[in-house]
Formats: C-alpha cells, structure tokens, sequence
C-alpha cells in the first residue's frame, strides 16, 4: 500500500477529526488595523494597486529547519507557501494558490516530470463539471493564455501521474488563495525559478490540513 | 479611482496598504505580517520536525510517517497530530523546533 493511501486508511480508521473548513488568507489593513478576507475580488484588487502580490507570498530565503535533503519541495496549503529546501537549514519559499474546498490534498508524492510551456489538457471531471473547459479536451497548446502557465511539474506517486501539476498560471494575483482544482500554482516568474533548480524524482510533501485527502487515481 | 469604488471596502484596504508601503522602511515592511491563515497550523518545518523524531522514535521508515494535521496551543507551542504506518503519535513542539512531547495513540 502507497503511502497515500495508507495515510487515507490511518485517519480513517482512527476517526481523527479533520477539519471541515479549509484555512483561508487574511490580510492585515494597517487603516482600520484589522483582519480581512482576502478573497478573489480583493486579490484582483491589490495585484492592480500594487502590482504584485502581498510581500509574505513574495519568494524569499527563510530559515527551515529540516532533516529534509535539499531539493525537496515541501507544501504548507495552510499558509499558502512553497518551500524549496537548500542546504543549511534554509529553504526557498514562493508564494502559491491551492485548491477550492474540496479540492485540496495532503501526502508524499515526487515531480515525475518536468515541461516548459506545458499543454494543458483537463482530465474528464473537469470536462464535465466545466463548460468552458471542454473545448479544449484536446489539448491546449502551451503559451501565454494556457491556464498552466510557463512551467509545469507533474507529480506522481510512484511511477503514476497523480494528475496533480506545480505549475504557472495567468491569473498572477490568485497567489494565496483556495482557487485551483488541486494543483499548485504559481506565479510564471516563480515557477521558472523553481523549475530551473528541481530534479525529476525530487520528493514533493504537501501538508494541507482540513483538505480532502488525496483520492487516488 | 472613482467615489464609488473609493467606498468599497476592498478599495480603501488596497489603498490603506498602498499608503502604509509609501510610509514604512523596507526592514519595517519586510518584518511585519500582512497576511495569516484563518486556520492557525505548525509551520512546515516544526511538523516535519515532529515526523522525523516520530520515525527516529518509533522506529518507523520516515517515509511512513506524515503529520495529518496541527494547531497551537500556546504561544510558540504547537501540537501535531502524526500517522505513524500502522498507528498515530501526538508531537508537541516549542517554536524553537524542540520536541516536548511525543507518544503513541
């Protein structure tokens, strides 16, 4: 058994309570010195003003203190942040989107392979749940409006595709948010620079409390 | 920007925060917290911390061990709830990445 699913089978089996709501953004406004939900109409809203996105998402070298090689990626869906870990007790942390309620997961899979301008074709349930996505069932080729922006890694577990991606986007101010089907996004800037330092077969660990656990393909 | 969009809430935040980053320093900006989670949860790091003490402890593959879920319980104190392959393990960790605590469920 993969340990995906025994992870699924573990919490499962001990009833452990997971929490129903996904954790969300806030952002702080230093006016009123108060919290705010910083959903898709604000993002949009900030990106505009200020041109990027708010300076925590910003990628940044952070102290990381892991017993993990360097070159693993590991993803906290929580905070909304991607670490790339280096030597030293450091790592890489980017800004990321996750997935809408329902659509997140958690455990240990490993980047199966690497595309540059990747072509984006929507599995079946996207297709279906999705008009607008179906014409494109084909495929849409890879370049400036495809959803998958300027790279792609593809996560597998083993030697299958979880047919979940890290991945770019054209939509820069969805960084932080809950807004994907499960794939992790990133900024193009973002997911060029981490594509240029991770391996095929680097190993990925996403931590998302209160997802939907991985369901497997 | 228009009145109306003056008025909406997200517009005076952007510009709240447009105001605030012509104020402050670039250290101040780069210390202080903009955003957070609604959800407060370990960081990465200090949940990977508990994993791997459990996998040492326990002597479980570390690739069999996986923290499911965390919360704070203090301040600088998390507690992580961990899968150990066939059973579970509650980790509780200092802000400092020392492990208080850890036993089988």
């Amino acid at each position: 058994m993969t340990m995906l699913r025994r992870t699924i089978a573990a919490v499962l089996a001990l009833g452990m309570t997971v929490t129903a709501a996904q954790a969300a953004t806030e952002i702080f406004n230093p006016r009123s010195k108060t919290w705010m939900k910083y959903d898709p109409k604000l993002a949009k809203r900030y990106y505009q003003m200020k041109g990027g996105v708010p300076e925590d998402f910003q990628r940044q070298v952070v102290k990381f203190r892991t017993a993990e090689k360097p070159g693993t990626i590991v993803i906290d869906g929580n905070r909304h942040f991607l670490y790339f870990v280096l030597p030293d007790f450091k790592a890489i942390r980017y800004g990321i989107g996750v997935g809408r309620e329902g659509f997140g997961w958690a455990g240990i899979v490993n980047v199966g392979r690497k595309v540059e301008w990747p072509t984006w074709t929507p599995p079946p349930e996207m297709v279906a749940r999705d008009p607008k996505s179906a014409k494109y069932a084909g495929g849409m080729p890879g370049g400036p409006d495809n959803p998958l922006g300027a790279r792609a890694m593809y996560l597998f577990e083993g030697n299958q595709d979880t047919i979940y991606r890290i991945h770019g986007t054209t939509e820069p101010w969805s960084i932080g948010l809950d807004i994907s089907s499960g794939c992790i996004r990133m900024n193009n800037d973002d997911v060029i620079d981490l594509y240029s330092r991770v391996k095929v077969g680097a190993k990925v660990i996403v931590l998302m409390q209160g997802a939907a656990l991985y369901r497997g393909v | 920007m228009n009145i109306a969009n003056a008025l909406r809430p997200g517009a005076v935040l952007a510009a709240g925060l447009m105001v605030a980053g012509c104020a402050g320093s670039g250290n101040e900006a780069s210390n202080t917290q903009t955003v957070r989670a609604t959800i407060v949860t370990a960081p990465a790091d200090l949940q990977l911390l508990c994993a791997s003490e459990a996998a040492t402890r326990f002597g479980v593959e570390q690739t069999d061990v996986f923290a499911t879920s965390s919360a704070q319980i203090e301040t600088a104190r998390y507690q992580v709830e961990l899968t150990t392959g066939s059973g579970a393990a509650t980790c509780v960790i200092e802000e400092s990445g020392t492990v208080v605590s850890l036993v089988q469920v």
